[in-house]
């Protein structure tokens, strides 16, 4: 997991697309999001995730194997839920499961939905580092204590993911995860170690805060944002095309 | 004589009121001095450095920076002044970028934004460290990170510099551009402070020396004196430093002339012999 997001922190902090406006992507993405929802239609829904995957491998630089494999983390949840949806449980004299073509029909047109709405978010987090969506989170004026909290929080996860790794290299050349019962006492000390290196952690950072004049307000200038016109159209045109597929496809029921 | 930049008068301080860290510490520090502080671990450098920079208020005692006496009201004035740059750099790194790291300071100091944005790239410039601008702080090295925490502090525009064990932790050759740093800070009038348990580091760069035992000091003076004062070195588990030992071998057997001058670098002991 925490590969996983080092990982996205990794493709966003290399994206071309992170030099440009976090806003515009917001709104971008938003904008998107909104479509996908609300034409709930499995072409249009299909159509997002095929040009996802193009943006995000041709010109977001993902490799095609990392996509798909972080793709299949939602695909787990997504598909349960969806197989859930399509079987029907009648409690009658006997129990009786079964699936109808509508329960079926309607529980792809929920994953399709759903994937769409991931694909579209996956562009967002695999183009824009965090710091970036806390920048748009304060442009969106979002109470400062949460976007405080996300700054550090974004920078704790790594120290710990770092010391994490540290206790858990050392507890392993001692033998510490040999067999499952060790592993499980090894695993609840390492948590406990690192409950109070964090403790001991936030303590110095304070320090170091203060040591900086800090008076209770998280104070940073923020990275250059670039606002391109021809990108810009090209999310139009995007979003337009989608609006033109919704209209040829008026009148059909997916 | 140089004015005195900084005083501490009878500083004491305890954590928790139980065990006393910093024990009536009396301490005039003159513009432009280089300071090396040494001791054995929990002697109270540490301590000594937090108070000084104002993040901790000693129990009693008085700090006097340029004239100005320290209290509660105007401790901001002690650490805009006094800058500190932290042993662990992963403790002292809060921001997600490099430029948003380093701006965080001048930020505090309330500047226009053109000027923080100007002293942020006159940091980074001092530091080399203009092309990371845009890192994540969290994929730096350890060398790396430590130049980030001094552009921290270069970026305040201090009088003063406080360096916990700053060699800590480094390569050799991010050692030697440490190095190269204080002299520089140090050649523009700064005051440095260091705290280290490198002998050899702190003889080579300090003009002066001052050892900590058990909160106390116990010795206050140049740094030949220092270093060659046995009772205190054994006192405070220090060696001498290499280029002392090698010089007095060298006495001792007759190879060198008995003399009052002793090479700080390899340069001068070239010179001496």
């Amino acid at each position: 997991m925490e590969k996983h997001f080092e990982q996205i922190d990794y493709f966003a902090y290399h994206s071309p697309f992170r030099k440009y406006s976090a806003m515009s992507k917001f709104i971008f993405t938003m904008t998107l999001l909104l479509l996908c929802l609300y034409f709930n239609n499995i072409a249009i829904s299909c159509y997002i995730i095929v040009t996802m995957l193009l943006i995000n491998v041709l010109k977001n630089n993902i490799k095609l194997y990392d996509y798909i494999v972080m793709l299949s983390i939602p695909f787990v949840f997504v598909f349960f839920g969806c197989i859930a949806i399509a079987i029907e449980i009648h409690f009658e004299n006997h129990i009786i499961i079964y699936v109808t073509k509508q329960t079926v029909l309607k529980s792809i047109c929920v994953m399709a939905r759903t994937f769409g709405a991931v694909s579209i978010l996956y562009f967002f987090t695999l183009s824009t580092p965090i710091y970036q969506m806390v920048f748009v989170f304060q442009k969106l004026h979002i109470p400062k204590i949460l976007t405080e909290l996300m700054y550090i929080t974004y920078r704790y996860l790594f120290i710990l993911i770092e010391i994490q790794h540290q206790i858990k290299i050392a507890a392993i050349s001692r033998l510490g995860y040999c067999d499952i019962k060790t592993s499980l006492k090894t695993f609840s000390s390492c948590i406990a170690n690192l409950f109070i290196l964090s403790l001991k952690k936030a303590q110095k950072h304070y320090q170091a805060m203060e040591a900086r004049c800090y008076t209770g307000e998280l104070l940073f200038l923020q990275e250059k944002q670039y606002y391109n016109k021809t990108t810009t159209i090209k999310a139009t045109l995007y979003i337009l095309s989608i609006l033109l597929l919704k209209i040829v496809l008026r009148g059909q029921a997916l | 004589m140089k004015p005195i930049q900084l005083q501490l008068k009878q500083i004491s301080y305890s954590y928790n009121g139980e065990k006393q860290v910093l024990k009536n510490v009396n301490l005039d520090i003159s513009q432009g001095e280089k300071i090396a502080i040494l001791g054995a671990n929990g002697a109270g450098k540490s301590t000594l450095f937090t108070c000084m920079n104002g993040v901790i208020t000693p129990d009693s005692g008085e700090i006097v920076i340029e004239g100005k006496k320290i209290t509660k009201k105007n401790k901001i004035e002690l650490t805009k002044k006094v800058a500190f740059v932290f042993q662990q750099p992963d403790n002292q790194i809060i921001a997600p970028t490099v430029l948003s790291e380093i701006s965080f300071g001048a930020m505090n100091l309330k500047l226009p934004q053109e000027q923080v944005l100007k002293r942020v790239y006159e940091a980074m410039e001092y530091m080399n460290l203009k092309t990371f601008e845009n890192r994540t702080t969290h994929t730096l090295s350890g060398g790396e990170k430590k130049r980030v925490t001094i552009a921290d502090s270069i970026v305040m525009q201090p009088h003063i510099y406080l360096f916990d064990e700053p060699t800590t932790a480094l390569d050799p050759l991010h050692q030697q551009m440490l190095e190269e740093v204080l002299e520089k800070l140090s050649q523009q009038g700064k005051t440095i402070l260091l705290s280290t348990h490198d002998v050899d580091f702190a003889y080579r760069f300090a003009q002066r020396v001052i050892v900590f035992y058990k909160g106390e000091i116990i010795a206050d003076d140049t740094a030949e004196t220092v270093f060659c004062n046995n009772k205190v070195l054994s006192m405070s588990n220090l060696k001498q430093p290499i280029l002392l030992q090698i010089q007095h071998i060298l006495m001792q057997k007759g190879l060198l002339k008995q003399c009052n001058i002793f090479a700080k670098n390899i340069q001068q002991f070239q010179k001496l012999i």
